[in-house]
């Protein structure tokens, strides 16, 4: 975790170059998947890559293939299998299933299996993949599961009850007392058939250096699947450290004609592993008895996962994949020839409304229209057969209990099924958007998280936000280690957001009026970011923020002049180094003063035009511009924002999109047009802000397919445009750098700053 | 489904970082506000000629597109809210508007609306009748656009208030 060590402002240029340099790579495989062959492949990621973006490069890895016509992030997760170390088959009882399973794992626990050439665990059952009890941590009170049970009773009863999941309510842990959780249990008397096991099992590698405590992991799981089991299991208390609002949700569901009980239970937990710096952060979803899945949260890096687990780049090698867990069991591939993708798609969209009419053929009961209804219409929703289970309310005396294609009587709806699953794997179903609802409330809870990566959603807070609480956080989780000392004005300390360590910077005098500017409190940092896939990609760069000076907030925001006399935690970071302070750089850019303005020393010299029609915002974009030193032209309309980018020198254009004559959106067509035709080899092209009024997805959407890199929502938050002109800026530094250069000293001063954790620069 | 107007008149938030330009360029933000105010009213006249003359939808919907950046990057919110509502109506993206006694009664209770404020805005009142095709519209941009009016002086007052002179 020597990434974390480094103050952000170096790392910030040089993960870049880094990134630029060196390739990330790591070696994944698909679970679930039935086909014989099913290599690992080896997937590209980037250092600040949460899972989300890592699934999404999987997916683009796995360009065309079915997995990814049937999957996309929501409906995958990664992570790996690990042994229990307690086994607990003394609690299994006379299963109906033990003749088939008898002995569990044998196989999977001595080592990987490899899925080719090597014997199938017989005794895997089918539900050690997804449809194996997955917790759904669930706030909302939507709360439910579909399994499939092995079981060989032919029905089973289903008791549905609507879920109130409040956290506080006695039956949360206990699940004795399951009542208020609801599960729909589905058996299948074809089930008994132990399915292949396809899987090669990285967890004995993992195992050893990802010990999961067993506090949170081992509590004895009283149920596996297909075990009919009457005793209801009880779940340790959790003492889940950060999460103090944890859910937790137990399931338990009669297993009608056997009369045996199911009892699952989840507990969603953010374990924090002693030798973790910062803890992975994960979920445990128990598989059955002996095996159980970790599963990385979204919002988890994915470089830091590589890091725990196999060390540093290149480590791994590819017997020891993460596993990519999805909802279905399908083929990687195209197993089967003639199921080509679209007919693939044809055929998911045909099975619902066959479902629906075979099932509503079958059913006498009135209700079961309504019900099924209810079950496929999630299941549009996400384009697959995820099956989004919304609370049923069921009769336990129903004994068609299924919604879904993998009943028996369903032969003739999924005969291109049965190819991939004559081994008797059903397709599995589980409710992966409540899955997500569970991250979603992670995301809010661990605030530090939430600051450090480039997430979709960055927390937005209303300028002059300040939460006390959000101190606590800090000082609990140690990054607040200094406070801004506001009788001191000779010294600020800066810090990062990873680096607990503050720099320190001292400069003779105190910051100087020139300091003012667009600075904002650095709590404005926190200020949501619109959730949009654009901008992921966007943000994959993680370029740092500017510095704002919160002494300059002070000084000239009277509204928030107190907001510097309480100890902030700053996540500044400098893009640029901080060995700004020399005289001679004073003296080219700032032949006035002798005090150094912190902006120049952050932003990049570019030449920026502004294509905006209403004069009021020319003149603040301007202003903000002129105080910024940054050279800017302004253009009234697209036509003449063309012309003048024909004039050459622009790095960056801040282009609003509702012009008159030409709109941004043309205007920005015309110019990428322009630049594919004349490929100047030491031209870099000109990177176009889009300021879009609205909020309107389509919008940002018709700005980016026009040739826009980025995007700001009007009114332009001026902290967020210093953000952006340090980003793109930055970049086009990187990409042209040569010509960037010239007069320029700052990049390699970044290598004096780059060594020491705490700097002290004293100017001269 | 349109949101709900601020309640605030002014985001102070957004014209805080304004204001806090000054510290350069004494008098930047008061002479924003001065060029905004010329801005509005000019703009308010010209949506009135579209109003009477051509009844010109697209001119309409552009002037309330215009008039909403610049107020919505000074943080007078009520206006940008009302243009944007121009701007929609113009678009027949939108084909209400809310009453005006719905919309005061958002506001906080600290801010008095006088009858002066409301004076010479009653045109738009009228009810909203036998209008087919584009006068449906035209009328609601009426209405929005003395709700427009309205929330103009309301920031003025407010703004005058800040800086103490009468802008």
């Amino acid at each position: 975790m020597k990434r974390q060590s480094i103050p952000i402002i170096n790392s910030s240029s040089k993960s870049m170059l880094l990134n630029m340099a060196t390739s990330r790579k790591i070696w994944c495989r698909i679970d679930n998947s039935s086909d014989d062959i099913n290599e690992p492949i080896l997937v590209e990621y980037d250092e600040m890559d949460t899972i989300d973006d890592f699934k999404t490069k999987i997916f683009n890895k796995l360009n065309e293939t079915r997995f990814k016509a049937e999957n996309n992030n929501a409906s995958v997760v990664i992570g790996f299998y690990q042994i229990r170390n307690n086994n607990n088959n003394g609690e299994r009882t006379n299963s109906t299933i033990t003749e088939t399973n008898s002995n569990p794992f044998t196989k999977f626990t001595s080592g990987r299996s490899n899925s080719r050439g090597l014997p199938k665990v017989e005794s895997f059952p089918n539900n050690a993949q997804l449809d194996s009890p997955v917790f759904i941590n669930s706030r909302n009170g939507n709360n439910n599961n579909n399994n499939n049970n092995n079981s060989n009773s032919s029905r089973e009863e289903l008791n549905i009850t609507p879920v109130s999941d409040k956290p506080g309510l006695p039956n949360r842990l206990g699940s004795n007392d399951i009542s208020a959780n609801s599960s729909s249990l589905y058996d299948t008397s074809e089930d008994t058939t132990p399915q292949r096991l396809s899987t090669s099992s990285p967890k004995l590698a993992f195992s050893s250096r990802m010990s999961v405590p067993p506090k949170y992991g081992f509590h004895p799981l009283s149920s596996s699947y297909g075990n009919n089991k009457n005793s209801p299991m009880f779940l340790p208390p959790l003492t889940i450290p950060y999460n103090s609002s944890n859910t937790s949700t137990g399931i338990n569901s009669n297993s009608g004609s056997n009369g045996g009980k199911l009892s699952l239970s989840h507990s969603p937990s953010y374990i924090i592993h002693p030798s973790l710096r910062k803890p992975l952060n994960y979920t445990i979803q128990e598989v059955n008895d002996n095996t159980y899945r970790i599963v990385f949260d979204p919002d988890q890096l994915i470089s830091e996962i590589y890091l725990e687990l196999f060390g540093s780049l290149g480590q791994q090698s590819a017997s020891e994949p993460l596993l990519i867990f999805s909802n279905n069991d399908l083929s990687l591939g195209n197993g089967n020839f003639n199921s080509t993708i679209s007919a693939r798609n044809h055929f998911i969209t045909n099975m619902n409304s066959k479902l629906y009419k075979k099932e509503s053929s079958t059913i006498q009961l009135e209700m079961k229209e309504d019900q099924l209804f209810q079950n496929n219409t999630p299941n549009k929703l996400f384009d697959n057969n995820l099956l989004a289970p919304v609370p049923n309310h069921v009769s336990p005396s129903n004994d068609h209990k299924r919604p879904h294609y993998a009943n028996n009587n369903d032969v003739d709806v999924d005969d291109m099924e049965k190819g991939e699953e004559e081994d008797g794997i059903e397709s599995n179903i589980i409710n992966e958007g409540d899955e997500i609802e569970s991250d979603a409330n992670q995301l809010s809870l661990n605030e530090e998280e939430g600051e450090d990566y480039p997430k979709q959603g960055v927390l937005l807070l209303p300028k002059g936000y300040y939460n006390k609480n959000e101190e606590n956080d800090w000082a609990s989780t140690g990054n607040d280690e200094d406070t801004i000392n506001e009788d001191n004005g000779n010294e600020f300390v800066l810090f990062n957001d990873r680096d607990t360590k503050p720099v320190m910077v001292h400069t003779k005098r105190a910051l100087s009026e020139q300091e003012v500017g667009p600075s904002i409190p650095e709590t404005e940092i926190r200020k949501p970011v619109v959730n949009d896939p654009f901008r992921t990609q966007n943000m994959l760069l993680n370029i740092p923020n500017n510095n704002n000076n919160e002494n300059t907030v002070s000084g000239n925001l009277g509204k928030y002049a107190n907001i510097s006399n309480v100890p902030t935690p700053l996540s500044t970071t400098f893009p640029m180094p901080l060995k700004m302070i020399k005289n001679e750089t004073i003296g080219v850019n700032n032949p006035d003063k002798n005090n150094v303005n912190t902006s120049e020393k952050v932003f990049p010299k570019i030449n920026v035009l502004i294509v905006e029609d209403n004069v009021i915002n020319q003149a603040i974009l301007g202003s903000f511009l002129r105080k910024h030193k940054i050279s800017y032209k302004i253009a009234k309309n697209g036509k003449e924002a063309v012309d003048k980018w024909k004039e050459g020198g622009l790095h960056l254009i801040f282009m609003d999109l509702q012009l008159p004559v030409l709109s941004g959106i043309e205007a920005a067509k015309q110019i990428r047009d322009c630049e594919k035709k004349k490929t100047k080899a030491n031209n870099a092209p000109v990177i176009i802000v889009a300021l879009t009024a609205s909020n309107s997805i389509d919008d940002k959407r018709k700005a980016l397919i026009s040739g826009c890199n980025d995007y700001l929502t009007k009114p332009v938050n001026l902290h967020w445009l210093s953000k952006k002109i340090t980003e793109w800026g930055c970049m086009q530094a990187l990409i042209d750098f040569d010509s960037w250069k010239q007069g320029q000293s700052r990049m390699t001063d970044n290598v004096i700053m780059k060594s020491p954790h705490k700097t002290k620069v004293k100017e001269n | 489904m349109i949101d709900t107007i601020p309640s605030e008149v002014i985001n102070w938030n957004i014209l805080n970082e304004i204001i806090s330009m000054d510290e350069d360029d004494p008098e930047f933000s008061k002479s924003l506000i001065t060029q905004y105010i010329d801005q509005a009213i000019t703009t308010f006249g010209q949506m009135d000629e579209h109003l009477v003359g051509d009844k010109d939808l697209k001119e309409l919907d552009s002037l309330g597109h215009f008039l909403k950046g610049s107020s919505a990057a000074l943080g007078l919110q009520r206006i940008a809210w009302v243009c944007e509502r121009i701007q929609n109506l113009g678009r027949k993206s939108e084909n209400v508007f809310p009453n005006r006694i719905e919309l005061l009664s958002t506001l906080p209770s600290t801010i008095g609306v006088d009858a002066g404020d409301l004076s010479e805005s009653n045109d738009g009142q009228e009810t909203v009748e036998n209008s087919n095709g584009d006068e449906l519209y035209l009328n609601l941009i009426r209405q929005a656009l003395s709700q427009a009016r309205i929330e103009f002086k309301l920031a003025r007052k407010e703004l005058s208030h800040y800086y103490k002179t009468e802008l």
